[in-house]
């Protein structure tokens, strides 16, 4: 009886300690379409069509209200649209949570940490060379108007150092599911007035402190 | 009979797990904490032998033509005799002087304008550099991936064969951490080994007068950035630190350099504009660019007469470590020689 005891009482710890995963997948899009390298995407006037859209995404936490319930195994995940990357976290079963919170960015301690690993490997074409520094986001498209002539975008985000520290925390309300889907809505970004004064961002300054503001509220949960 | 020979064997074992293990790093008794955290990244002499194949091998290039060693050369210090700029590949000239490689452990930022915030990433810049080496990271991989010798380098460094850009950048750095040069003369007089000559003890009297708040013993540089003077060149329009920090107050800072081993690392100033001590004494006497953001200490102008500066050389040639630009362990590793024989 003891020995039945015993068994329950494991089974019974087992049961409460049981987690279940949720997933989080961050998809760029363009006006409605899932963003694709080297596609050409229509636009009202012209048409585009993406090189590189690459971004990192920093300590995924999930919450609930203001108790923290998970967080992602990696410190930072590259998002790149050549790749598919999913986010998987654990939380405790019956654990549940109404928000998101994660950084658009390489914060300031691992950006002095020397040469990292992983999805911070410094090859990825994601690091500064000339300067230390991770490049946050990278998108480079090229927009082909009316008359067909070709104009390119290069966006280098990024800057870890007062004042220009382009580090942008996000935080979104969400209904609570196994799959999570972020859609990142680029033309929204590259429609904004601020983004369409320059083509090309390539160190860290007021304007790549600007932009990345601006990209960070291209950040919605998907409601497909 | 029997427990006091369990108990001699533990006390054994206790002694000697009390002993440290023998540091391949040791921080000279006279020198500060060092920056760079020892405790949390220690020095491993795999890594170090594999970073000194690095530091020396060309294959970090383009064309395989230059290594970090061509403008960093220990008999000069790991700096550049005789070119007032750097020269990378097809040979073409960089716009600031290679600084001499010691003491690194202490610094916090590199590069002239301090653009490097780690020693780890540092070697990224000059491999990337159109005018250094123009290599992409990847392709250097890509090569190293190729050859024996690296794949064993690798393995006994980092416990496998998987050539990554972060192993190749950490064994670079620990092998340049190493690099530390705290056996001159100077530091012999200071841990009392040695004395100074009367015209060396008046030369350290004036160094403390007039440069030691800038070039702080026992490291001989605070490793700050500070405008010191120099009539900006018209080729190169160097604005030094304020490229990185967009901070105008920053315009023409330059990192302050060593003081030690100067004998080997001539020409001087980030531009190497001077191939003499003499001239760099004369510009801060009489030849200084007065302007507002000049460093508060060379305002004025240093007040020193040309007795007094031949006392002042006279101290600073015993800042020359000749057993450091002669160690046998930061020469060119001969195991390079066999692959490109084809062993």
């Amino acid at each position: 009886m003891k020995k039945f005891g015993f068994i329950l009482l494991f089974t019974y710890s087992f049961w409460a300690q049981a987690q279940n995963s949720v997933s989080i997948r961050f998809e760029p899009i363009y006006n409605q379409f899932r963003l694709e390298p080297n596609l050409i995407y229509p636009n009202l006037v012209d048409s585009i069509q993406f090189q590189e859209l690459k971004f990192y995404i920093g300590h995924v936490q999930l919450y609930n209200d203001d108790s923290l319930v998970a967080i992602a195994t990696h410190s930072h995940y590259l998002i790149d649209i050549h790749q598919n990357q999913t986010i998987t976290l654990s939380i405790p079963n019956q654990a549940s949570f109404n928000q998101l919170r994660f950084q658009l960015g390489v914060d300031s301690i691992t950006s002095v940490s020397g040469a990292l690993e992983g999805d911070l490997d410094p090859s990825l074409g994601m690091y500064w060379t000339w300067q230390s520094g991770y490049i946050h986001s990278k998108i480079e498209a090229t927009v082909f108007g009316s008359n067909r002539n070709k104009t390119q975008f290069t966006y280098h985000l990024g800057g870890y150092q007062f004042p220009y520290n382009s580090l942008q925390t996000i935080q979104l309300g969400l209904v609570q599911t196994e799959t999570i889907k972020i859609d990142v809505d680029i033309a929204a970004f590259l429609e904004h007035e601020e983004v369409l004064k320059q083509s090309v961002i390539m160190s860290p300054k007021p304007a790549s402190l600007v932009l990345s503001q601006i990209f960070a509220h291209s950040f919605k949960v998907s409601q497909k | 009979m029997k427990s006091a020979k369990v108990f001699l064997m533990i006390s054994v074992l206790i002694f000697l797990a009390a002993q440290k293990p023998i540091s391949f790093w040791q921080k000279p008794s006279h020198f500060p904490k060092p920056i760079f955290d020892f405790k949390e990244k220690p020095l491993d002499s795999a890594k170090v032998f594999l970073g000194r194949l690095l530091f020396f091998d060309p294959i970090l290039s383009k064309d395989n033509s230059i290594s970090c060693a061509s403008c960093h050369s220990p008999y000069n210090a790991f700096a550049h005799t005789d070119h007032p700029v750097s020269h990378g590949i097809n040979d073409q000239i960089g716009n600031r002087n290679a600084p001499a490689l010691f003491n690194l452990a202490w610094q916090k930022l590199f590069m002239w304008d301090g653009a490097i915030n780690h020693i780890e990433v540092q070697s990224l810049a000059p491999i990337s550099h159109p005018k250094e080496m123009n290599e992409n990271i990847n392709a250097v991989l890509e090569k190293l991936k190729k050859s024996n010798l690296y794949k064993s380098a690798f393995k006994k460094a980092f416990g496998d064969t998987i050539i990554t850009s972060a192993k190749l950048l950490k064994a670079i750095a620990q092998f340049e951490l190493t690099l530390v040069s705290a056996n001159a003369k100077y530091d012999k007089v200071y841990l009392g080994k040695d004395t100074f000559t009367d015209q060396e003890k008046r030369g350290y009297i004036l160094f403390k007068q007039h440069c030691n708040s800038c070039h702080q013993e026992p490291l001989f540089s605070s490793y700050e950035f500070e405008t010191n003077g120099l009539k900006p060149d018209t080729t190169y329009n160097d604005y030094g630190r304020f490229l990185m920090s967009n901070n105008p107050m920053d315009s023409f800072k330059f990192k302050i350099p060593s003081l030690r081993n100067l004998a080997y690392t001539y020409p001087y100033m980030h531009d190497g504009r001077f191939k003499k001590l003499s001239e760099v004494l004369n510009h801060y006497t009489n030849d200084l660019k007065t302007s507002q953001k000049i460093a508060v200490q060379l305002k004025g102008g240093l007040q020193i007469s040309g007795n007094d500066k031949a006392d002042l050389l006279a101290f600073l040639n015993t800042l020359n470590d000749k057993t450091f630009v002669f160690n046998p362990a930061y020469q060119f590793p001969k195991e390079l020689l066999q692959t490109n024989e084809g062993n």
